[in-house]
């Protein structure tokens, strides 16, 4: 998935499109943000400067399905690093003690089977992005409202982990209908909910390994970056953009890290 | 004057159940102190029902604060109970007998930390009847796992180990069936011991392995040696550090609250000692590691250490915690002359114990409150009533089993002898 | 646990740890169970320990 921050308007369209796709609830008490239910969340940044120099940009963050094992992981620390590849691993899917998620080889999706996890949270505390959520409430689904679910998605119920599928349900769909017709499955047989709701097209979908497919290319451009590289989390979701302080802002940097040191300080104090 | 207590039959006498030459307080005492277990298991008793039957968002974690005060106080109760595991090695393994005074106290005491920490650790996860998918669908890469393998394990090797203090009860020992297991037991321990050493070292170190694999969470990942980040070892350290110490600290409780001398001071001494030099090696890997955490792994990811110590959690907690809880105890607790006086002992002891706490708290709590997207805020996080309340478990069984072995079990073979008049 | 679970995957990670694992398990239960049946056939053979003795 490429996400072009330039495009992006802020409107957040994706995120109630993901909601309705998947099946997430709107909780009784939605002003409690740290515990309400976003898998795809809109994050917005400013370069911190004063009013007529502001400027304003979105991150919308999905799962970033990280591959891990990338440059700058593990692999480099101090001492040897396992060798074995399940070893180079998602931070999520090592962690789980259930099996509850797994990164899977031929798509490089991270999965979530709510119905297995024990709601033990470990992945939660793993994940830099914040992008598993917690169960912490039944959702309080109005009467009738069952009846508008999405009859491919299951609902969670309290006390498990989830997150971004990458809509994979309609990848399913997409595979029967190929193999009914006989066919593969195309670039635009298999669009996430949150890129076919974008209205600016900042989001574009497929396979970054595939280069006929648009996201392969978009990659190559020297103005895209992916969130924590430094990490080595190795994402599957890259970001674009040509302000210089948009891309300085997808990590942490020594440079700054003087500056938002004193910030911090100072707005504690 | 007569009190409505002097009338109460005979079978409230309980005094044939007492250790063989020992005393204890009257019955009514006895019964009426144990209102204040009581209590707290009732104040558990309540949160752990709201929590259960209401959910998890009875506490205050949330997708920030993925863990709370439970993780840490389990975490914290499983390092002080590893004195049960180390004394018993050093007493059953490695021939150091000058331990048997203590060691059934210290096998006791993890007994409690253990069973607390799991009922806890039952009431944490959001779908307690999935607790055994763990086990059904291990997956044998996470530290989670070997963790939840090796404690129940664990648990069940100290009852064994527990078993012949519980079957050396003056009543039920004479009964031969019982007699004879017990006897039995006694010969064979060393396997136990054994079992209970190796699985112990296992989790210990994964639950700082928990951490440590984190590699997303800066301030939490280690470099590994082998498959072990060095938290693996840093935490088995630490818990053996302070294990001895928080055992003897029990006891020296005791023998306060009882006005009993239980132990002889040197076998005081001598875990003292013990803790002592383990703490002295811990603190010296323990500062190289965070010097090389701060000044090399860091700058290597785009971080400073300012940036890792943010107001609440400033940085003075690196000095309390390596320098007033860690280096000090180390130094006094090497210095014969603090050894050998009982309240410095105690003193130093517990500066240890809170060291090792203080050191779960932030692995736990400050992972977890920094963000790492730069862009993210930050968050600070305080327990319910309903967290405290499961928290309070811990201490709460504790007394209760502690003051119930107290009174009925030979706990402290050198207690009669101690206390000749 | 068994490779008939979906999203199982082989490796040698669990032998060495089921092995381990079980090991110990098996060691604990196992002399367990010897001492208790050694208790009764002390018993039978009227080798008592008992607080009196």
């Amino acid at each position: 998935m490429v996400i072009d921050v330039d495009k992006c308007t802020g409107c957040g369209a994706c995120s109630v499109a993901c909601m309705s796709e998947n099946n997430v609830g709107v909780l009784e008490d939605e002003t409690e943000k740290i515990r309400s239910i976003t898998w795809l969340r809109v994050y917005q940044i400013d370069n911190g400067k004063a009013f007529p120099e502001t400027e304003v940009a979105f991150f919308p963050r999905p799962c970033m399905h990280c591959q891990g094992g990338a440059s700058g992981s593990p692999g480099q620390a101090f001492f040897q690093e396992d060798t074995d590849p399940q070893e180079a691993h998602t931070p999520c899917v090592s962690v789980c003690p259930a099996i509850a998620t797994d990164y899977d080889d031929a798509t490089g999706i991270v999965s979530q089977i709510t119905s297995r996890c024990i709601g033990c949270r470990y992945c939660v505390a793993a994940c830099p992005y914040h992008a598993r959520y917690f169960n912490w409430y039944d959702v309080p689904w109005p009467q009738g409202t069952p009846r508008g679910l999405s009859p491919f998605v299951s609902p969670r119920m309290r006390g498990v982990v989830e997150k971004c599928t990458f809509c994979y349900p309609r990848l399913q769909r997409a595979k029967n209908k190929a193999f009914l017709g006989g066919g593969k499955v195309g670039e635009m047989d298999y669009q996430t909910a949150c890129t076919e709701a974008c209205p600016s097209g900042a989001i574009t979908f497929g396979q970054l390994q595939n280069p006929a497919h648009k996201v392969h290319k978009l990659i190559q451009s020297e103005f895209a970056f992916r969130l924590l590289e430094k990490m080595g989390t190795n994402p599957k979701v890259y970001y674009m953009s040509k302000r210089k302080w948009v891309r300085m802002m997808a990590d942490n940097h020594l440079s700054q890290a003087k500056a938002t040191q004193a910030a911090a300080s100072g707005g504690h104090k | 004057m007569r009190r409505w207590f002097d009338d109460l039959p005979k079978y409230a006498d309980d005094s044939s159940w007492w250790p063989n030459g020992t005393t204890r307080c009257r019955p009514e005492v006895f019964l009426f102190w144990l209102g204040l277990p009581l209590t707290i298991m009732a104040y558990f008793g309540l949160s752990a029902f709201l929590v259960l039957f209401k959910g998890l968002n009875q506490t205050n974690m949330n997708d920030y604060f993925a863990f709370g005060v439970w993780i840490v106080v389990d975490l914290a109760v499983i390092a002080l109970g590893a004195g049960a595991f180390f004394t018993s090695f050093l007493n059953y393994i490695i021939g150091k007998t000058e331990l048997k005074p203590i060691v059934n106290a210290a096998v006791l005491i993890g007994f409690i930390c253990y069973t607390g920490a799991i009922l806890m650790l039952g009431i944490d996860i959001g779908q307690p009847i999935r607790g055994w998918f763990g086990f059904w669908h291990a997956n044998v890469h996470s530290m989670l796992t070997e963790v939840m393998f090796c404690i129940t394990t664990y648990a069940i090797v100290l009852c064994i180990e527990l078993l012949p203090s519980v079957l050396d009860n003056r009543r039920i020992g004479k009964v031969p069936e019982f007699g004879t297991f017990s006897h039995n037991l006694h010969t064979i321990m060393i396997v136990f011991a054994a079992a209970g050493t190796f699985l112990s070292f296992f989790h210990q170190g994964s639950l700082g392995g928990m951490f440590g694999v984190l590699y997303a969470r800066p301030f939490a990942y280690r470099g590994h040696l082998g498959i072990w980040p060095m938290t693996f070892f840093l935490f088995v350290m630490s818990a053996i550090a302070a294990g001895p110490s928080f055992t003897t600290m029990v006891v020296m409780i005791t023998e306060k609250i009882t006005g009993k001398r239980l132990t002889s001071h040197k076998v005081k001494m001598l875990m003292g000692k013990i803790s002592g030099w383990l703490l002295l090696v811990y603190m010296v890997c323990k500062s190289v590691d965070t010097l090389y955490w701060a000044f090399i792994y860091l700058p290597s990811k785009g971080l400073s250490v300012g940036q890792m110590y943010q107001a609440p959690y400033g940085s003075w907690l690196v000095w309390a915690e390596l320098g007033l809880f860690g280096w000090l105890p180390a130094i006094l607790l090497l210095t014969p002359r603090v050894r050998e006086s009982y309240g410095l002992l105690f003193l130093a002891m517990l500066l240890n114990c809170i060291g090792v706490t203080l050191n779960r708290f932030i692995f736990t709590i400050q992972s977890l409150a920094l963000p790492v997207m730069p862009f993210e805020k930050f968050f600070s996080y305080l327990p319910t009533w309903q967290e405290w309340g499961v928290a309070s478990l811990v201490l709460g069984h504790g007394l209760l089993i502690f003051m119930l072995a107290y009174r009925y079990l030979p706990i402290f073979p050198q207690e009669p002898e101690l206390n000749q008049r | 646990m068994l490779p008939f679970v979906f999203e199982w995957h082989w490796d040698i990670g669990h032998i060495v740890f089921f092995g381990l694992f079980y090991g110990v398990v098996s060691v604990v239960f196992g002399v367990l169970g010897l001492t208790i049946l050694k208790t009764i056939l002390d018993l039978w053979a009227g080798k008592i320990h008992s607080a009196d003795h």
